[in-house]
């Protein structure tokens, strides 16, 4: 089904759309709601409240100022944050300093995004949001404030932070894959 | 392993990746709060056919008895003629024969009155030509068979009194004047129906101020879990309007279309993750505790992202409009008539609207409530009424009265998981028309 006659028949209300719409996107939607949790139950909830939130106001959409998928993914970004808010999982805090040494392998080449995902997810909370907001979904550092409350610096200060702890996460892969291969 | 590779890759790899989920799930855990194209409830079409329809008989048979009234009116003059005519020829005539020599015999001929309303065999028997050499046709009345199925004496009696001033111009006026001055009259001293007494008037039309204390809970399982709706009813009123019919003295179905208003309140914190839509939320982003706060102009509203808890006190508008089916008793003491009714209502629950008040005074519009997570919808109950109408004027009543309103489970608890229990209890003042 296009993704226009889906976004008609949601704007008349039709159940036959909102399924299509479901069957559609939920899956691109859970990868976002997962991006943003760290857990798969409080990402199954913001997807929820994300849809039903679609649904409620796709007849506010507007085709000119972007694409329906971008506007679903800011919704369901939206959902998110709140369940983390609710969950009072989005906190923003220090860590060490990370050394990262680098082997040379080109892990993250070989990584799927499923394990990219998983990778994304057990970074703390606070990094984790600013990391999908700028890396995955572009915002930027002003934009990311705003939307969660803190000042730009704190955005991009955390940004540094987590990109480390994840070149780290990246860098033990690495020299797991090193391991195996020497034996 | 530079930064920028690792933004690349995960921006690439992960903005379009699709997670596994199984959507049919998905959608059933949804589908109850996804909004839906109302469905037709033809119902309601027949629940207004049939009030329309009884309005209908009603007008109808009320018109039927009027025209009977006329009927019986216009009949009652004609013999109100006849009743003149025949007196006179009995006493008067003769007597003006032997007296007046300008009228010196009657022959007695069978001239036909044409009267529209009546038939024309009746009109035969009625009319009676005088035949004057000196005067054209004078009309006058013979005794004839008169028509068994009227007793309306009274009105006869009326009219020969009016008639008799004609009597003296009998012999001087054409007949065809008589007959106009007589259709004229009838004109002129409508209305032709009767007079009716309150006792054989079998409708009448209430209208109803209703106040009293309401008590109603949502509830809907979430997740298993049931959820309560914490307001707390205090205050309810609506009006009632309604139209009876009796069956017999005492007996009588009404129908009902009523439109309340109940309020409840809430007591409530404002969450940091409450939203605030509206126009007022600028206030509170001004306000210190909402410093935090952020705006998120997603959907061309602003929204406030509250940080802090705040107590705050909402009250909530239930807007239900009713329509139902009683039946009642009746019975008359005096100038009182007192009422004991039982009425099943369908009530549909049109809005639900909250208006929060922060402590400092500050009102919130549209605030996240419970009923957020509430579908409205329709309800049935049951009730019991009693009035006392105390009669004013003939038609014309007061009436005080009071109810006790049940719910009934609701519609929706079979459908989707939510129940209402409801209790209304309220006093009522109105005004009664009989019909």
């Amino acid at each position: 089904m296009k993704e226009e006659e889906i976004i008609a028949g949601c704007q008349k209300l039709e159940e036959k759309y909102q399924r299509a719409l479901v069957k559609q996107f939920s899956g691109q939607l859970y990868t976002v709601c997962r991006r943003y949790c760290g857990d798969d139950f409080s990402a199954k909830e913001a997807l929820q409240e994300g849809l039903i939130r679609i649904f409620k106001y796709i007849d506010k959409f507007d085709s000119t100022k972007g694409s329906f998928l971008g506007w679903m993914k800011r919704i369901v970004t939206n959902e998110a944050l709140k369940v983390l808010k609710v969950n009072g999982k989005m906190r923003f805090i220090e860590i060490q300093k990370v050394e990262i040494v680098s082997h040379g392998c080109d892990a993250i080449s070989n990584l799927h995004e499923e394990e990219l995902l998983q990778l994304v997810q057990q970074l703390p909370g606070g990094y984790r949001e600013v990391f999908n907001l700028f890396v995955i979904d572009g915002y930027t550092h002003n934009e990311i404030a705003e939307m969660l409350g803190i000042t730009s610096s704190t955005s991009r200060s955390q940004l540094v932070r987590a990109k480390k702890v994840l070149q780290q996460k990246i860098s033990m892969i690495e020299n797991l894959q090193l391991c195996r291969k020497n034996g | 392993m530079s930064k920028e590779r690792i933004e690349r890759e995960f921006h690439e790899k992960l903005n379009a990746f699709s997670s596994d989920i199984d959507d049919e799930e998905l959608w059933s855990v949804i589908e109850d709060r996804v909004p839906k194209k109302k469905k037709k409830r033809r119902f309601i079409f027949w629940i207004f056919f049939g009030l329309c329809l009884l309005l209908l008989i009603s007008g109808l048979t009320r018109i039927n008895s009027e025209k009977n009234a006329v009927a019986k009116s216009s009949t009652a003059s004609n013999l109100a003629v006849k009743g003149v005519f025949e007196e006179d020829e009995a006493n008067s005539l003769p007597q003006k024969s032997k007296s007046n020599d300008m009228i010196p015999s009657y022959e007695n001929s069978f001239n036909t009155i044409h009267r529209n309303e009546e038939p024309n065999e009746t009109v035969k028997n009625i009319g009676v030509t005088v035949q004057n050499n000196n005067l054209p046709n004078k009309t006058m009345v013979s005794p004839q068979s008169s028509s068994p199925q009227f007793n309306e004496n009274d009105i006869v009696r009326e009219e020969i009194v009016i008639l008799e001033v004609d009597k003296r111009f009998l012999l001087e006026v054409n007949s065809d004047e008589i007959i106009e001055k007589v259709k004229i009259r009838n004109i002129l001293r409508r209305p032709k129906r009767p007079i009716q007494s309150s006792k054989n008037r079998s409708g009448f039309l209430r209208i109803n101020y209703y106040a009293g204390l309401i008590d109603s809970k949502l509830i809907k399982s979430i997740g298993g879990n049931p959820f309560v709706d914490y307001g707390e009813n205090y205050f309810s009123q609506g009006v009632d309007l309604s139209y009876g019919k009796l069956f017999s003295p005492n007996i009588y179905g009404k129908v009902i279309l009523g439109l309340d208003l109940s309020y409840k309140k809430y007591e409530d914190k404002v969450y940091r993750d409450t939203l605030v839509p509206s126009s007022s939320g600028s206030q509170i982003l001004s306000s210190t505790e909402f410093s935090n706060g952020t705006i998120d102009t997603e959907f061309g509203i602003p929204i406030v992202n509250g940080v802090y808890n705040r107590d705050v006190i909402k009250l909530n508008t239930i807007r239900t409009l009713s329509i139902g089916l009683g039946i009642g008793y009746m019975k008359r003491i005096g100038r009182l008539n007192l009422h004991f009714e039982l009425d099943a209502q369908r009530s549909f629950q049109i809005d639900f609207v909250g208006l929060g008040r922060v402590e400092n005074g500050q009102y919130i519009n549209n605030l996240k409530s419970f009923n957020g997570y509430f579908s409205q919808g329709p309800l049935y109950t049951v009730s019991g009424s009693s009035f006392a109408d105390y009669r004013l004027t003939e038609s014309f009543y007061l009436s005080f009265g009071a109810q006790y309103q049940q719910g009934l489970s609701s519609v929706l608890a079979e459908e989707s998981g939510h129940s209402e229990k409801l209790r209304l209890l309220r006093g009522s003042i109105g005004l009664v028309f009989r019909i």
